[in-house]
């Protein structure tokens, strides 16, 4: 059977792995390892692998929820990991120093999957860092001719991340 | 003692604003009026309204009435100034508690037909903002200053522009009560509106819970157009979101999520929205006019629809995806 | 992260690994986290990305490691066509790659890579 599944992805930092936890079954499965580099200052750990996670819907059928490492060095797992996604939810942190750069180089990147399938970006930390606002980001994603859903969101709360993924599906659906 | 109060032709808001001040002048003093429509002793008329009128006409000669209306021109034995005011009611109570007798009075009031809910638009002329909540709300953001907005018997909202914020106290906007509701579709004329003093400003931010000020648009919005088009806006102009709703901060029922992915993929009619999403006219309707006052809406009035059919998804995937989204929902 | 001086002494280590060991065609040292520290090859190969890669790869063997309650994931062996690439941790924070283009090399390729592992992890 093909497998279902949802790629996580976005900069370091931005709450991949929280975002799975909120929704996951199982306890998330993740490749985290000591930084040793810039990303000291801000995190003590990162992700080098992947990090998984699982929900089981009302058929019973495994909606599986992947991660990818946050950092353009490790892409080569983007592109695994995003192999047969039904679509993408994009995490933003915005109190990183340039977060429309990160949100480009995920577009970039992913910019074939995206036109395939679909996705949403979500915007984290913004009570820290309000600039750039979400218009800015609307305004970026015109700019790049894509239309896609864009939120604010804090992945600590679960709702948040529900929205996201029930936006995705709207978005897959429609 | 008791004394039963009923309603006449008032406007569904106003009937709750009425049920809340009465038990404030029960409370205050000491009085027990209770409101039943159908066995009122009192009834409060809505003189405004030509139902209204014709059954003051009718009854007046027979039952104790009060008109309720912007200004006293029918000579009435009681009258009810618009809108509703706590310290108005209280004393009007006051005063029919010691006039009227509570054994001796008790003429029935037949059961009448409700009030019909106001007619969809045709799509020519209908909703109009600034009669709202919303539309005080505009005017406070576009004046850029900070005011405190008040509904008899409820809590008090305090609009910052500065901030793009409201602050009172907690609720749920994600699932507001019926009072909120109504609260929510009021007419801007039942609100007073005070200036914040700029040195109470940090007390409010401290004491009070925060909530976007376009959530308050937002649902005021929804709440108050009640199925009828934004006046001067054409149902069959094609229309696309520019962006979609940041429903973090905008409460949203599953369905909006589903409209608002159809509305940005595709431009379209409100009628074919309504048919694609398969959602009423009015509820596609009052989500149009909440994306227009936000400003989300593209009319594009020379653009072409997009044609039917331009993602076509296999019935399989359709049943994984609602399998998903229903899962999500639990 | 390491000093010039450590990096320097990695680099010797590497140097030696592959005068004493004919089969092993390269050798590198990378982070847990996938930067290069320290590298000595007879080819060309882009280890920069090698050394990335080597960490997502130890990084999920530590992972299955601990699902399965083995211990610790003492190396990764990639079998292939036409040579073999092993991954062992140094320490906590570094990890050892060697490659060798013969494919009967195994035993040898672990047995010298994990001597010199371990003789890293005391020098450092």
């Amino acid at each position: 059977m093909k497998e279902i599944k949802l790629v996580f992805t976005g900069s370091m930092g931005a709450g991949k792995t929280t975002a799975i936890s909120a929704l996951s079954e199982i306890p998330v499965i993740n490749t985290d390892v000591n930084a040793t580099d810039e990303v000291i200052a801000r995190k003590a750990t990162t992700t080098v692998a992947l990090d998984y996670g699982e929900m089981t819907l009302p058929d019973g059928q495994k909606l599986r929820l992947y991660g990818t490492p946050g950092q353009e060095r490790f892409a080569y797992m983007w592109k695994i990991l995003m192999q047969g996604a039904l679509g993408l939810i994009i995490l933003v942190d915005n109190a990183g120093e340039n977060p429309l750069g990160d949100l480009e180089i995920y577009l970039n990147h992913f910019r074939e999957d995206i036109e395939k399938t679909t996705a949403v970006i979500g915007v984290t930390r913004m009570d820290l860092s309000k600039k750039p606002n979400l218009a800015a980001y609307n305004d970026f994603l015109r700019k790049k001719n894509l239309q896609l859903p864009v939120f604010s969101v804090d992945v600590r709360r679960k709702q948040n991340v529900v929205l996201m993924v029930q936006t995705l599906v709207a978005m897959l659906e429609y | 003692m008791q004394y039963i109060l009923s309603t006449y032709a008032l406007e569904k808001s106003d009937r709750l604003f009425m049920k809340s001040m009465i038990e404030m002048a029960n409370k205050k003093f000491g009085l027990q009026w209770r409101l039943d429509d159908a066995n009122g002793q009192v009834t409060v008329v809505d003189m405004d309204t030509q139902e209204g009128r014709t059954f003051w006409e009718t009854n007046r000669a027979q039952k104790t009435l009060i008109a309720y209306a912007e200004k006293d021109t029918y000579q009435a034995t009681f009258f009810l100034e618009k809108p509703l005011k706590v310290q108005l009611v209280t004393q009007l109570l006051k005063k029919l508690a010691d006039q009227i007798n509570p054994i001796s009075i008790s003429p029935i009031i037949p059961q009448i037909a409700p009030v019909s809910p106001p007619p969809i638009s045709n799509g020519i002329a209908g909703y109009k903002p600034e009669k709202y909540l919303v539309g005080l709300l505009k005017k406070i953001i576009a004046d850029g200053k900070p005011y405190t907005l008040q509904l008899a018997g409820t809590p008090a909202l305090h609009v910052v522009p500065e901030d793009q914020m409201c602050y009172t106290v907690d609720m749920d906007l994600s699932e507001p009560n019926p009072v909120q509701k109504v609260w929510f579709k009021s007419t801007a004329n039942h609100f007073s509106k005070q200036p914040i003093d700029l040195s109470k400003l940090n007390l409010i931010r401290d004491d009070f819970t925060s909530y976007d000020i376009s959530a308050f648009l937002w649902l005021s919005t929804l709440q108050s157009s009640n199925g009828v088009l934004l006046a001067g806006h054409s149902l069959t102009n094609p229309i696309r979101l520019k962006e979609y709703p940041n429903f973090s901060i905008l409460p949203y029922d599953p369905f909006h999520l589903q409209m608002a992915a159809f509305m940005l993929k595709n431009t379209a009619s409100i009628p074919r929205i309504s048919a694609n999403i398969r959602q009423p006219m009015p509820t596609v309707i009052n989500f149009y006019n909440a994306c227009a006052v936000l400003d989300l809406v593209n009319i594009e009035k020379t653009a072409k629809e997009t044609p039917e059919a331009t993602k076509t998804i296999s019935l399989e995937k359709k049943g994984l995806l609602q399998n998903i989204f229903q899962r999500l929902m639990r | 992260m390491l000093s010039s001086q450590q990096k320097q002494l990695l680099n010797n280590k590497l140097q030696t690994l592959l005068e004493n060991s004919e089969e092993i065609t390269a050798a590198l040292v990378t982070t847990v986290d996938g930067h290069l520290c320290a590298m000595h090859q007879r080819k060309d190969y882009p280890l920069d990305r090698l050394a990335t890669m080597g960490s997502s790869l130890m990084s999920l063997g530590d992972t299955i490691t601990a699902e399965l309650k083995m211990g610790s994931c003492r190396n990764i062996i990639s079998e292939n066509e036409s040579g073999i690439v092993t991954f062992m941790h140094i320490n906590n924070s570094l990890v050892l790659i060697t490659i060798t283009l013969q494919k009967n090399a195994l035993g040898l390729l672990l047995a010298h890579s994990r001597k010199a592992a371990e003789e890293m992890a005391k020098s450092l």
